[in-house]
């Protein structure tokens, strides 16, 4: 492993929290995100942690294609100074129980009788009560201990189970009001609070409907709805993935119609790269108008075409830390 | 007619269910309620069971919103019948509300006073809201229902994005094995009095019996000391009661499981040929073949960029472009409407001829405008091909990526108006 730099650079707000989680719509390319965060966060010296909390670990497939690299439970580097993890129930219960009755070798009984195995599995909230310990466990351990993480970035699922998961402290709120789990909820309620620790991050896409659920999410978050969270937890950036480049200039656009009337043989190439226009137009305005109903520092991504891969990512990743955050002037449509 | 539409065509004339998965952000829901629609061109009485839908395609569908109640969609006899001399048939919609259709699914299988007992529960009312899991157990019950109720002669289930899907499947069986369980079991029969608090050597005691034989005031006493003895009481009274319901909920299981191994059963898993996306798709055919579940057709979505169509309305042209939304589509009467490209796009058209200078220059960035979105074909075409080879014999599809935004149903209907297959090329 090479050696950690003595200096590390920070990283600027508000991805300077130590955990940052990310949600958004599915097929947004939160993991993408999160990856290039990443090999940013590690480029400037830091040691960052990805936390994935689906069926299977995707960072390796995007930061390592190629390698079978099995991510699990335990964090593995996958990249030089790259570590990620997945959330596995059976792994995340046994450091609960571990947790609780402070004996590992009770709590591997308890996990490994089938029967209460079986239970575990099948019974309501356990899976993100279990998940949630082990998130409070990774940032409790001081930034600076050996083997500790920062950031650590938490790969939310789609929305619905991301509002699910923040909502938690809530859903036992008067069904444990004392005891080990209300001690738990306790805690990542306080986590969740924590404007120098935490932040919550929102993907989206230049689309309509990725965009407008976006904008439902923020509402939800922000308790403006009937059904909104009553977590307060802090909110980060608004990163739009995936915004398409505008193919001509103005310059060119005026010229299009005399070349239309030069070249006649050309107006399938003409109609083409207007559609193009108005299609990247069109986007900038969903920007645009996601960026006016939701109030948070603007990060734009271009879109990668082709493979990921580390470098592709590495380079999303510096451009999502690079600049000052985009403001409306060079969003607008040029005249 | 393309191969490709008779393969959809076919699933939607013949089948009773339709049970659509893929990744999130693929148009899902959107396809699926483009496929009931088109059903009932066929003359079908079809309903279109949604997750989660955006507020948009209740808009498009003509509804106020969506919600747990099956609404009719107006404005089908607008459309013309699929058949010659066929007639148009309905359309329904509804949205899977979890509250609701838990309460609605205890109303139906309780008596009033078991009822109330749930209802006034603390662990139900914190479980039906908001836990991923009791969606997915719900959504089936509620499919049961609506197929059960034998109104409809299609309905198509739209599903939550990859991850969850499978818990769908798993949902109806692993609630009846909950309860089935021993530990289950012992909680009821152990929870005769208020479980105590555990200290020391009891609770590695507790720990060690659990592997083997373990009394049911054991287990209570290990669940209190893992999550409190408060939620171990509000737990053990919901149990109680469904415990009850146990045979009801095997049986409804039971139908569950046959209904989705049934002929009359298809199962369509949409995509878009994003690396991202096929990844997860990937896990999600996996999981199907892992569970025997039979694929009918492969749907991919917004797949590519069409030649535009130049002769016709201008404007026209501007919507065989990937990605490209009109905003003003609604503004214009609906036979003006431009039609989806259907040409392949070539990845030149035309030598660039001698022009005057800025000219040419400007030819010449329209060509590389071209080259880039052929080559952006050509790459999802390739993913989507290897994909479709992974999936071994299944047939597959794609469908012109949508062109404009959904204003109406006309939009919706056009969207499956032409599937083409995937060894047609760009």
């Amino acid at each position: 492993m090479p050696a950690r730099p003595v200096l590390t650079e920070p990283l600027p707000a508000p991805f300077d929290r130590r955990v940052q989680l990310f949600t958004g719509k599915g097929g947004v390319g939160k993991t993408s995100v999160v990856a290039g965060l990443a090999m940013e966060a590690a480029r400037r010296g830091h040691r960052p942690l990805i936390v994935e909390l689906g069926h299977r670990a995707s960072v390796p497939g995007i930061l390592a294609p190629g390698r079978a690299l099995e991510v699990g439970y335990a964090p593995v580097e996958v990249v030089p100074g790259v570590f990620a993890m997945n959330m596995s129930l059976d792994d995340a219960l046994e450091d609960y129980i571990t947790a609780q009755v402070r004996v590992r070798r009770a709590a591997r009984a308890i996990t490994q009788s089938q029967a209460l195995r079986r239970f575990f599995h099948a019974a309501p909230a356990v899976n993100e009560v279990v998940t949630l310990h082990r998130l409070s466990r990774l940032a409790e351990a001081a930034p600076s201990a050996r083997g500790s993480f920062s950031p650590i970035l938490v790969d939310l699922d789609a929305t619905g189970h991301a509002l699910m998961f923040l909502e938690l402290p809530r859903v036992f709120e008067g069904l444990a009001s004392s005891g080990p789990l209300r001690t738990l909820l306790d805690g990542f309620s306080k986590l969740l609070r924590d404007e120098d620790t935490t932040v919550l991050h929102l993907v989206a896409l230049p689309l309509e409907l990725p965009a407008q659920e976006t904008h439902e999410l923020y509402e939800q978050l922000r308790g403006n709805t009937a059904t909104g969270v009553t977590a307060r937890v802090p909110l980060g950036a608004l990163i739009v993935n995936a915004v398409p480049d505008r193919p001509l200039t103005p310059e060119e656009l005026a010229l299009l119609p005399e070349l239309e009337a030069a070249a006649p043989a050309l107006r399938a190439d003409v109609a083409l790269a207007r559609g193009a226009q108005a299609a990247a137009e069109d986007a900038l305005r969903v920007v645009r108008e996601l960026a006016q109903r939701v109030p948070l520092p603007l990060r734009r991504l271009p879109r990668c075409e082709g493979a990921l891969g580390a470098d592709a990512l590495a380079r999303l990743g510096a451009r999502l830390l690079g600049g000052a955050p985009v403001n409306d002037e060079r969003l607008g449509v040029s005249a | 007619m393309s191969g490709a539409q008779v393969g959809l065509d076919e699933l939607l004339r013949t089948r009773r269910l339709v049970v659509c998965v893929g990744p999130g952000g693929v148009g899902k829901t959107t396809s699926s309620a483009a496929m009931a629609l088109r059903a009932a061109r066929m003359g079908r009485r079809a309903l279109v069971l949604t997750i989660d839908p955006a507020k948009r395609l209740a808009d498009a569908l003509g509804l106020d919103g969506l919600d747990d109640e099956v609404r009719r969609v107006p404005g089908l006899d607008a459309l013309t019948p699929l058949d010659p001399g066929g007639r148009v048939g309905t359309l329904d919609a509804a949205m899977l509300d979890t509250k609701a259709s838990y309460d609605a699914l205890l109303t139906r299988v309780t008596d009033a006073a078991s009822r109330e007992r749930i209802f006034g529960n603390r662990a139900y009312q914190a479980f039906s809201r908001t836990m991923a899991r009791s969606h997915a157990y719900v959504a089936m019950e509620r499919l049961l229902h609506v197929v059960e109720e034998d109104r409809w002669d299609l309905i198509v289930l739209d599903t939550p994005p990859t991850r969850s899907a499978l818990d769908i499947l798993d949902a109806p069986e692993r609630l009846v094995r909950f309860l089935d369980e021993r530990v289950v079991q012992w909680f009821l029969r152990g929870s005769g009095e208020p479980p105590e608090p555990l200290e020391g050597d009891a609770m590695e005691g507790a720990a060690a019996a659990s592997a083997g034989s373990l009394g049911g005031r054991a287990a209570v006493k290990l669940l209190s000391l893992l999550v409190g003895a408060e939620v171990v009481t509000e737990l053990v009274s919901f149990f109680s009661v469904l415990a009850h319901l146990r045979q009801g909920f095997r049986d409804r299981a039971a139908r569950t499981a046959a209904l989705l191994a049934s002929p009359s059963t298809a199962f369509v898993l949409t995509a878009a040929p994003m690396p991202s996306g096929l990844a997860d798709a990937a896990n999600l055919l996996e999981g199907l073949r892992a569970r025997r579940v039979p694929l009918a057709l492969l749907l991919f979505n917004r797949a590519f960029t069409t030649e535009p169509v130049v002769a016709g309305d201008a404007a026209a042209a501007l919507h065989a472009v990937r990605g490209a939304a009109d905003r003003r589509a609604a503004d214009r009467p609906a036979a003006d409407r431009p039609a989806f490209g259907e040409q392949p796009l070539a990845p030149v058209v035309q030598a660039v001829p001698a022009l005057p200078g800025p000219l040419e220059a400007l030819a010449q960035r329209l060509a590389a405008v071209r080259r880039a979105a052929y080559d952006a074909n050509q790459a999802d075409l390739a993913r989507m091909r290897a994909f479709a080879g992974s999936a071994e014999g299944v047939p597959a599809c794609m469908l012109p990526r949508a062109l404009r935004e959904l204003e109406d149903i006309r939009d919706l209907d056009g969207l499956l108006a032409r599937p083409r297959p995937l060894v047609d090329g760009l």
